[in-house]
Order: C-alpha cells, then structure tokens, then sequence
C-alpha cells in the first residue's frame, strides 16, 4: 500500500519561510551550470575527458589561484632582483599564470550561456507547488479579481524597482519581477578582462620595448631613439628643484623630437615626473622623465704644441670607460645633503690615456635651490703604476668658483680658473644632465580597456545584487471574487538584507491590494 | 597660524584622540560582555508583517548606557583625529597619507569614518571592541614609533606630487577600511559562537593574528629589524624563534582542543533565536563589508598601475608594495568565490575574514620591516620608517 502523501502544512500569511541550505544559492533555482567536482577516485581521474574536463572547472582555477598565491608570496621574501629572476619571470611561473588564465577563460565561457539563460531566458509560468518550495515565500489573499489584484501586484512590483514580465494564461497571472539581471553578466566580463589583461600585458611584452635611463645632456647633442624609428630626442633645457634639506622637489624637461633622423619636422613637449610625452598618441611612444644629475666634461689642452688642441679622455665611472675625442662627461648627482658625488662606487674620474693621468672633480658646498655648485674641487693625481701603489696627487685645488657662461645658445657652467699641470691645462664645463625612459607598448589601450572592464563586472556584480520574483495570482472563489496571490523569491547573496527586503515588498503589494479590493483584505482568512 | 602652530595642534590632538580611543575601548568591551536583554521572538503579525529581531522586552539601561558611552567616546576621539590630519594637512599643504607617521593615522581615521557608519547602519555596537583594538594598534603605531615624526613634516618626493596620490592612496585607504570592517566582525564571530575554538578554524586563524601581534610587539619593543638596520643572523635566529613559537603554540593549542573536543564534545556555542540571528546578520555583514571592498582593491591596483606607468614608465615591476597589494586582492578574490560559488558559510569564512584582514596589515605596515629585514628593494617604502 503507498504511503499516503505528506501534508503540506499551509503557509503562514506571507511569512518568510527560510531553507537552511548550505551551499545553494537559492533553493531550486540553482544555476545549470555549476564548477564540476573531481571526486571520482582511481583509473578514471586519469582519462583525458575527465582531466580536460577538470582543466575547465572551477576547482582547478581556485587551485591554480592558491598555488600562484603561495608562489607570489614566498618570492616576496627574496631580494627583488632574485625574486623576480627566479619567479616571477620564470617559465614556471609565466607556465602556472598560462595555465590559470587558460582555466579562468574556459570557466568563464563554459559558463557563459548558463549565465546568460539565468539572466535572460527564464520561465515566467510555473505550477503552484514552484512558489511555495522557496528559500523565500509568502501566501496573500485579496477581495479582489485576479486582474485586479495583478494590476495592483505589478504596480507594487514596479513602485519597488523591479522589472516585470506578466503572462496571463486561463485566468491565471504569472509575474516575473527582477532587479538587476543584466548585472549578472559582469562575472564573465571580468573574469574574460583578467584574461585580456595578462594577455594584452604578454603582447606588450613581446611586442614593445623600453630603454630606461637614456642620457640626455641640457642643450647637447640629440640621440637616437633607435628601434627603426628614425626620431632623434633632444633636450633643450632641463631643470630641477631642490628642497632646502637638498632632497629633489620636482624636473622640468624641455624636449625635442626630430624626425626623419633629423632632417623631418620637430615637435616640443615639457615633460615631468608624473607627466610624460605620449608622442604619437597612445599608440606611439612614451617619454618618462626618470632621473637627474650634472654632467661635467673635462677640457684639457696640451699648450706644449703650436696650436693648443682639446686632447680626448676617457671617463672611468659605471662598468664600461668611455673614451673618445667627443668629450664624455663623467656623471655627478646631489646626495640630498646639498653636495654633489659622481655617480660610481669605485674610482669616477677622467682619465687621460696619452699622458697616464687621472683628473677628479667634486663639490663640496651646499647647493642653493635650481642652481649648479658655486664652487668646485679639482684634482690631478698618477694613477698607480702598481700594486700597493697608491695614486699620487700631482695637484689639488679647492674652492675654484663656478660661473656660468654662453654656449652655443646654451647657458653652461664652467670652473672659471683653469688649473695647469705641467705643459696641460684643465678646466671643467657643468651641463644639467636628464635621464629618460622611453619605451612602446602597442598593447596600452587593451590594459586600459580590460582595468575599465574588470571594474565594470566587479561593481555590477558585487554592488547591484542581482534578485527575482515570481509571483502567481488564482482567483480563489469566483463567487466573492477573491484572488490568492503566491509569492515566490530568491537572491544570491546577501540573503538576511533580501529577506527584509521581501517583506517590505509583499507589504507594498498588500496595500495595493487593499486599495483595490472592494472590501479590505482579510488577512489571513484563507490558510 | 603659523607651521609650527598648526602641527603642535595637530600632534596634542591625534595623541588625544588615541586616549580617548583607548577609553571607548575599554567601554565597548564593557557593552559586550554585559548581560544581554531578554531575547524577543520573531514577530508574525496577522497582516502579514514580519518583525525581525523585535525590541527588548526589558532594555538593560547599564549596558544600553556602557553602549552609548563608547559611542561617545568614538566620536569625540574621532573629531580630534580629524581636527589633527586637518591642521597637519592644513600645515604642510598636501594630504596626511605619504610617510609612515601619517598613513597608519589616515588610515585609523578612515576606518573609524566606515565603522561610524556602519555601527549606525548595523544598528549594534558589538563589533567595537574589534575595531577600537584595530584602530589603537594602527594609531599607537605611528604615535609612540614616530613621536618626533608628529611635528616634523617631510617633502614630498616628485613621483608623489600627483592627484594620483589622493586618487591612488584615498581608494586604497578606503578598501582597506572595509577589509577592517569585515574581519572586525568576522572576529566577533568566532568570539561569539566560540567556533575559534574548533581546531580547524584555530589553526587557520591563529597564524595571521599571531604573525600580526609579533610584528607589532617587535615594533613597539624595536626587536625587530628596522630598514635602516643591518641585516645579522641574530635577527635571522630571532625572527626563525618567533616563527618555531607561533608554530609550537599553534600545534599545542590544536591538540588541547581536540583533547577537550574529545572529552566534553563540542566547544562552539548553539545560538538559537535572537543570537542566531544576530549571528547569521554578522556573517553577512562581513561578507558586504568585504564585498564592497574588492572592486576598490581592484582599482587601487588599477590606479597604481597607471600611476606607476606615467611616473616610472611601467605597469608593474613586482615591486613587494604591488605584490601585496595583488596578494591582497588575490585572496579576497578567493574569499568571494568560495562563498559565492562553494557557499561557504560562518565559522570558515570568519577564519578567513580575519586571515585576510591579517594579509592587510602584513602588506599595510609589515612590509617595511619586511623589506628592511630580507634586504629587498622597495620604491613604495616610506622615507622615514626607522
């Protein structure tokens, strides 16, 4: 003998009636389509339907995400140049980040459709039992015709922001009322920008380049941005601001594009730190003003021929001397205490080849703000011949003033006394120098593009929650004319702030369906 | 007004706001762990209203005025918090965000503005205590760390002289604020329900917050290397002891609460009613707090990224400042899915609010000291942390 069918106990008038149901979203109204688990066990994780089909779900893109996690923070740890070297830049890593991506976007197509049903394509009719096997559910009753009462219902609905769709089918209305289901759509636009991010940072990658600290001495010589551009850079003035304690305040570089290896038109632009030149627009090339210093070029003219000539030295600062007739300057740059150092750790000076003689040149007094050092130390020394042997000062002076003089157009500053060595004479010109990063990443407006996407699919996903509706109104006796409403709803997140919410609408509905009922509704009259 | 004047103001009146602060603390825990009013039951009238919660049926006056007075305190200690970033920006003529002293103030500051709101909002104070203990570590951070630091101003590097820094720093200070928000009351979750107390959650929990505590115990106490300092295998020694520590505590308090698991059966708390509601609007409310706060992380990163482009000429340089922001980001990304798609619940996702809210301060404060111990390069480091 059957048992005989439960009795479904009657629903209070529009109580909230909750499911614990952990994990679920909103009761029957699971999405289709739902990361698969890998719980099957043995030979069968192992064929390659499963394995693809475990590529492709969530769980592999939460994992990948913990791994890369863990990965990222235990390279924090390294020194930065390590840690990038080793990690970051790694294959392995750029491996882990393919593999994620690749998940992240399969996930997120596979789901795509379910998304897009869930959002778009719902059923508005549905039998009784649908409406009362809810997280969320209410029964009203109304002395009232149906129409009535769907008149009534649809402009409650719609007095509370919802979206209403209404099928009336055998004297029956079904309603569908939603509040932000296009926002539901933003999870796969974020999830495919994260993808057209890493990817168009990838392309920028491989297709771009970036050549960090270009020297560019103030009113000198223009350089080649190379790369088959054909573009000669030059800076025409270039200033900087020092605070008082000495630390730097702020550049100013006055720039110069040529084109055609400069026999083209030119073009200007006044750059500084947070303000580059974007030549070409945004799919051109970019100058970033990077850093500062003083470039000091020596002169030194052998007075022992019959028609005094500048001779050529080589600069000993960085790894790789320069050396060459076009006088190199040796590099100096403030140490935030006022006074100037050539750049270096080891030995910066000039060195004369022909005559074995180095010349060092510093700055001692405190740098007044946006001016050179008024005065200067210049020393001429033998270098050591030998091991143990240490370097020989042929000369030493201190304090020779720094004035400034015109230069080819160009204000420079000079030591204003040549000291003289023997049959050589020294002085020093000071130049401004600026040091800029220029660099062309085709792939800038697909990064911009996938951060303003990214921000669109969070914020529609995590600040408009997405809810829905259904609600379906029976006459319940032809002879009064009196309607039974179900009431049926579900939200994804945010379940207790719904729940008031539900019932602050069916309240709403209820006084529409007093206002209409010819006599006040009788609550409660019909369970 | 003069400079001087206005940051002697300044100064008088952030230490102000911090005794204040640590007053109101003291009344919020007194609020909490005083005697509930009777429960109310939920109300179901016949026109099918619903009440939620319903009023006391007998207020406790003492602990309704232990409440209130801690509300007190909070605005107080926040008018002179705010009258002090004031005069300091008013002094210095750029925004109190750019070096160690001011951005933990700042960020204090901004997190008692969302918890201000929020209590409103949450109509319950019960979430205080957390909030007051974060926002005194973060403020007596700055305060006693830096006191010469509160009337000395700093120039503002170029790279910094941008709307980027408001837009940028703002943003950041504003997510994290939420974050805070979430794990407060993802921590008085677990106090509440006792679910700490499950060695599951224990073990989650306990290593973030203890790595958090011992972070700043060794800045208050100065044990721990600063950047300036040299790095010694002493302090490898002593920060590889503080670690094997935290490690001993966490697997014997483990196995203490299994054992007493075993002995007297489940340790967390059976709330029924009122309290499980309260309970259930908590979890929630964490889970908004944080939820607001991840598309801000996102474009805090966005933000940075584009500032980072135009000052220094790339997007990203794996900088340890960036790679904590994007762990940050990372792993409030995991926390959404896993609530929204596995449909975590409770003591597990409060385990992880905190742990998230730990990732913060780790990447907030911890990293200077990080940078400075491991030796690694930062641009982002503040100029004088000590």
């Amino acid at each position: 003998m059957p048992h005989p069918r439960p009795v479904r106990e009657p629903l209070p008038v529009c109580a909230v009636v909750p499911r614990i149901s952990q994990g679920q979203d909103s009761g029957t109204e699971k999405m289709a389509v739902q990361g698969q688990r890998l719980s099957v066990s043995g030979a069968a994780l192992l064929r390659p339907a499963r394995i693809w089909r475990g590529l492709r779900s969530m769980t592999f893109a939460i994992i990948m995400l913990l791994v890369i996690l863990c990965v990222v923070i235990a390279g924090s740890f390294m020194p930065q140049d390590s840690g990038i070297r080793l990690v970051y830049e790694s294959r392995w890593f750029y491996a882990l980040n393919f593999l994620l991506m690749a998940s992240i976007a399969s996930c997120a197509i596979r789901r795509s459709k379910g998304v897009y049903r869930f959002s778009f394509r719902v059923p508005v009719v549905h039998r009784p039992e649908f409406y009362r096997a809810a997280d969320t559910s209410c029964q009203m009753t109304a002395t009232a015709f149906p129409e009535e009462a769907t008149r009534a219902a649809v402009k409650a609905l719609r007095a509370c922001h919802y979206r209403v769709e209404l099928v009336e089918r055998d004297g029956r209305s079904y309603i569908l009322a939603d509040r932000f289901r296009a926002m539901r759509l933003g999870t796969i636009v974020s999830h495919l920008s994260i993808v057209l991010m890493v990817a168009a940072i990838a392309w920028g990658a491989i297709a771009g380049w970036l050549d960090r600290s270009v020297q560019l001495e103030a009113g000198g010589q223009a350089v080649s941005l190379g790369h088959g551009t054909g573009l000669l850079l030059r800076s025409d003035s270039f200033d900087f601001g020092l605070y008082p304690n000495g630390l730097p305040r702020n550049f100013h570089n006055n720039l110069t594009i040529i084109e055609n290896n400069g026999a083209g038109p030119t073009h200007h632009q006044l750059i500084d730190v947070n303000t580059p030149w974007y030549y070409g627009g945004i799919f051109g090339y970019d100058i970033h003003q990077a850093d500062y210093g003083v470039a000091a070029r020596l002169v030194v003219i052998d007075r022992s021929t019959a028609h005094p000539v500048p001779l050529s030295y080589c600069t000993i600062q960085l790894s790789t001397p320069q050396c060459g007739s076009q006088f190199p300057s040796l590099l100096m740059q403030p140490l935030g205490d006022g006074t100037y150092q050539p750049i270096g750790t080891g030995l910066s000076a000039f060195y004369l080849p022909d005559r074995d003689l180095a010349v060092t040149l510093t700055f001692r007094d405190a740098v007044p703000q946006d001016k050179l050092p008024p005065t200067a130390v210049l020393t001429v020394a033998k270098p050591p011949q030998h091991a143990g042997q240490t370097m020989r000062i042929l000369k030493e002076q201190v304090d020779i003033p720094v004035t400034t003089r015109t230069f080819n157009g160009q204000t420079e500053a000079v030591t204003a006394q040549p000291i003289d060595v023997g049959n050589l004479r020294f002085a020093i010109l000071i130049r401004r120098e600026a040091f800029v990063n220029i660099g062309h990443n085709p792939a800038v407006p697909f990064i911009f593009a996938s951060f303003g996407l990214i921000l669109f699919g969070l914020v529609s996903v995590l600040y408009f929650p997405f809810s829905r509706l259904w609600l379906y109104v029976a006459p319940s006796d032809s002879a009064t004319g009196s309607s039974v409403l179900l009431l049926r709803g579900s939200a994804e997140k945010s379940r207790q702030s719904f729940k008031r919410r539900f019932a602050d609408i069916a309240n709403r509905i209820q006084r529409e369906l007093r206002a209409v009922s010819a006599d006040p509704v009788t609550e409660g009259a019909h369970q | 007004m003069s400079q001087d004047q206005l940051l002697h103001i300044s100064s008088t009146c952030l230490f102000l706001s911090f005794w204040i602060y640590a007053i109101g603390l003291i009344f919020y825990i007194a609020h909490v762990i005083s005697p509930e009013a009777a429960p109310a039951t939920l109300g179901v009238s016949r026109g099918g209203t619903i009440a939620l919660g319903g009023a006391p049926a007998a207020p406790v006056m003492n602990r309704l005025r232990l409440g209130l007075t801690g509300t007190g305190l909070a605005y107080l200690g926040y008018l002179l918090a705010t009258i002090g970033l004031g005069t300091r920006w008013a002094a210095q003529g750029y925004w109190p965000v750019a070096n160690a002293f001011e951005a933990p103030l700042a960020f204090s500051w901004m997190i008692m503005t969302i918890y201000l709101i929020a209590e409103v909002r949450m109509r319950t104070r019960i979430v205080g205590w957390a909030i007051f203990l974060i926002v005194l570590g973060l403020s007596g951070y700055a305060l006693f760390n830096f006191g010469s630091g509160s009337t000395a101003i700093d120039p503002l590097k170029p790279a910094l002289q941008s709307n980027w820094l408001r837009i940028h720093v703002g943003m950041a200070m504003l997510s994290y604020s939420f974050f805070a928000l979430g794990g407060a009351l993802s921590a008085t979750y677990l106090v509440r329900t006792g679910a700490w107390r499950k060695p599951h959650t224990f073990s989650l929990a306990i290593w973030p917050v203890a790595i958090v505590l011992a972070l700043l115990l060794g800045i208050y106490i100065g044990r721990w290397p600063g950047s300036g300092e040299a790095f010694s295998f002493g302090k490898l020694a002593g920060i590889i002891g503080e670690v094997a520590v935290l490690l001993a505590l966490t697997v014997l308090g483990r196995r203490q609460l299994a054992q007493r698991i075993s002995s007297q059966g489940p340790l967390e708390l059976r709330a029924h009613g009122q309290e499980a509601d309260l309970l259930e609007q908590l979890d929630e409310w964490s889970y908004r707090a944080i939820a607001i706060g991840v598309p801000m992380i996102a474009f805090v990163l966005m933000s940075g990224a584009i500032w980072a482009q135009l000052a220094w000429s790339t997007f990203w340089s794996w900088d340890p400042k960036e790679v904590w922001a994007l762990i940050t980001f990372t792993f409030y990304a995991l926390y959404v899915h896993v609530r929204v798609q596995r449909g975590w619940r409770g003591a597990p996702m409060a385990a992880l609010g905190v742990v998230g809210f730990a990732i913060v301060v780790i990447s907030f404060l911890g990293l200077a000291y990080i940078v400075g111990t491991f030796k690694i390069f930062s641009l982002h480091t503040f100029g004088n942390v000590q």
